[in-house]
């Protein structure tokens, strides 16, 4: 049990993740569940026509929820009476981090959308419609939604290890600024190139155009499902080694 | 062995709380770690247990580096805090989560120690009062068996009874492997207990000694009348009487009070010093 990656010291740490936090845990999935139930029967009973409709309900809550949860992750960190605990339980950074990881995301994400199919499933049934329910869950774009969560979630847990306390409100926040400052540099710079048009000839408008076709439609598609992700988790990983109380 | 090597720390915009802070902690002892409040005890135990990274310097327990937090050191570190929150679990739960974690921990010695703190397993720890916590957390940390055992503050929100069950627990918990550190206000409850005393004041080591070596060189007296002045190196007001250290002429080892030589310490540790001037020590 020593090395610095070991699977059944994972498994431990998850397992102990999920026993000290499983009270929060059904409270809030009792909570959102009851919610959604709510919404759902009423759908059903006096628009059976539309449930379909309660997909992006349920992917908003989904997304929304998972960030919230991701955010909370760490929150044992984050309170100098507990910290000790997690700081000196013999575990590995990087297990600590890849069992953060597995329950925020993947974990999570199969009991969100377990949860979700049970209430389109109860939906469609009041509804009548229960023949088609599969279809629902997989098309093409909802498994890119899905997948989009996988990426967008790991901001939220580079914050969940950066921030001490008001975790999600911080890493919206950061969110914010970084959209802010980004569109404001790459404005100024297409304004202080493009602004005068003093050196733009004939020609320069379909190699521009080219350029912004590669960075849209290759270089920043690659950068969001490949890079940006895994990024992420690294700069965490970093963040949890340095982690201090 | 636990070795400090000239660490400097400080916190955030904060001055310098360590400077330059050397020390060396043998296996087979308790070491009793006092000072006044802010004097620096419960960071120097955060950067034994690599909570805190010093700015610059070493700190190596058993060989290895505190601040890289291996798995395999950490087994070997059982800290209880000052302060702490526990989880709203049962004892039992918190064992069976927790203890795989410590490939020694002992599941008979931790029963004992419960039995001996009078406290079951099967309670919720969030029903638990202060001092039970902290009775719990103890009985789990000695079960651990972890080499180096850090208490911050252990007998606070302890009863009496708690004081002298802690006291009799931690005396048979001492083997020849082990470190125990305890750090406390409360120095009279460590009487008897400790093997070795390091005072801390204002980020340095003012006095680090074994209660062998004190009571071989200082004695503790309760009236000071009649005594030359030559011989007092420190002195104090008690119930209307003078009480003080004063050196050991006879050479007759006596009883440490812990109390009194701390005062006399904080006081002026230059002169308790002095009195071990033989002795080789670490500042």
């Amino acid at each position: 049990m020593n090395a610095e990656f070991n699977l059944t010291r994972l498994g431990y740490f998850i397992r102990r993740q999920l026993f000290l936090n499983i009270n929060a845990m059904w409270i809030a999935i009792a909570a959102v569940v009851g919610v959604l139930l709510v919404i759902s029967g009423f759908t059903a009973y006096f628009n059976p026509t539309k449930i379909y409709n309660l997909v992006p309900l349920y992917l908003v809550v989904l997304f929304v929820g998972g960030y919230v949860f991701t955010s909370k992750i760490f929150s044992e960190l984050h309170s100098p009476q507990k910290s000790y605990a997690f700081l000196t339980l013999p575990v590995s950074t990087s297990e600590k981090l890849l069992g953060a990881w597995i329950i925020a995301a993947p974990l999570y994400l199969l009991t969100a959308l377990l949860g979700a199919t049970i209430l389109m499933l109860v939906s469609a049934l009041v509804a009548g419609q229960s023949a088609d329910l599969p279809n629902a869950f997989s098309s093409m774009q909802f498994l890119r939604m899905i997948g989009s969560f996988l990426v967008t979630q790991t901001f939220f847990f580079l914050g969940a290890v950066a921030f001490r306390g008001n975790n999600f409100m911080k890493t919206l926040l950061a969110m914010f600024i970084i959209a802010v400052v980004l569109v404001s540099y790459t404005g100024s710079l297409g304004y202080m190139l493009f602004g005068g048009r003093t050196a733009f000839q004939e020609g320069d408008a379909v190699a521009l155009k080219n350029n912004m076709e590669f960075i849209t439609e290759r270089l920043v598609p690659f950068l969001y499902w490949y890079v940006l992700g895994p990024f992420l988790l690294v700069v965490s990983f970093f963040k949890l080694k340095e982690r201090q109380v | 062995m636990i070795k400090l090597q000239d660490i400097h720390f400080r916190y955030k915009k904060n001055k310098p709380l360590f400077e330059n802070l050397n020390l060396t902690l043998q296996p087979g002892f308790i070491y009793g770690l006092l000072g006044k409040n802010g004097a620096g005890k419960s960071s120097l135990l955060k950067l034994i247990s690599g909570m805190l990274f010093p700015n610059s310097g070493a700190s190596k327990v058993f060989g290895s580096d505190a601040s890289a937090r291996k798995p395999a050191m950490l087994q070997d570190i059982y800290l209880v805090p000052e302060e702490f929150n526990l989880p709203a679990i049962s004892m039992a739960t918190y064992v069976k989560t927790t203890a795989v974690f410590y490939d020694k921990f002992s599941h008979n010695q931790f029963n004992a120690y419960l039995a001996e703190f009078e406290l079951t397993d099967d309670a919720k720890l969030s029903t638990l009062s202060y001092g039970q916590k902290k009775k719990f957390l103890i009985a789990f940390g000695l079960a651990t068996n972890a080499r180096l055992l850090i208490l911050d503050e252990p007998t606070n929100g302890l009863d009496i009874p708690s004081k002298s069950q802690f006291r009799k627990i931690m005396a048979s918990a001492l083997d020849e492997e082990k470190i125990i550190i305890i750090s406390t206000h409360q120095v009279r409850d460590l009487e008897n207990l400790i093997d070795t005393i390091v005072v801390l004041e204002n980020g340095k080591i003012i006095f680090n000694h074994s209660i062998a070596a004190i009571s071989e060189r200082l004695a503790f007296e309760y009236d000071l009348n009649g005594l030359p002045a030559d011989e007092i190196v420190y002195a104090e007001e008690i119930h209307g009487r003078k009480a003080g250290i004063v050196k050991n002429i006879a050479g007759i080892d006596s009883r440490v009070d812990m109390e009194l030589l701390f005062n006399g310490i904080v006081k002026d540790a230059g002169k308790v010093n002095e009195q071990f001037a033989a002795f080789k020590y670490e500042l």
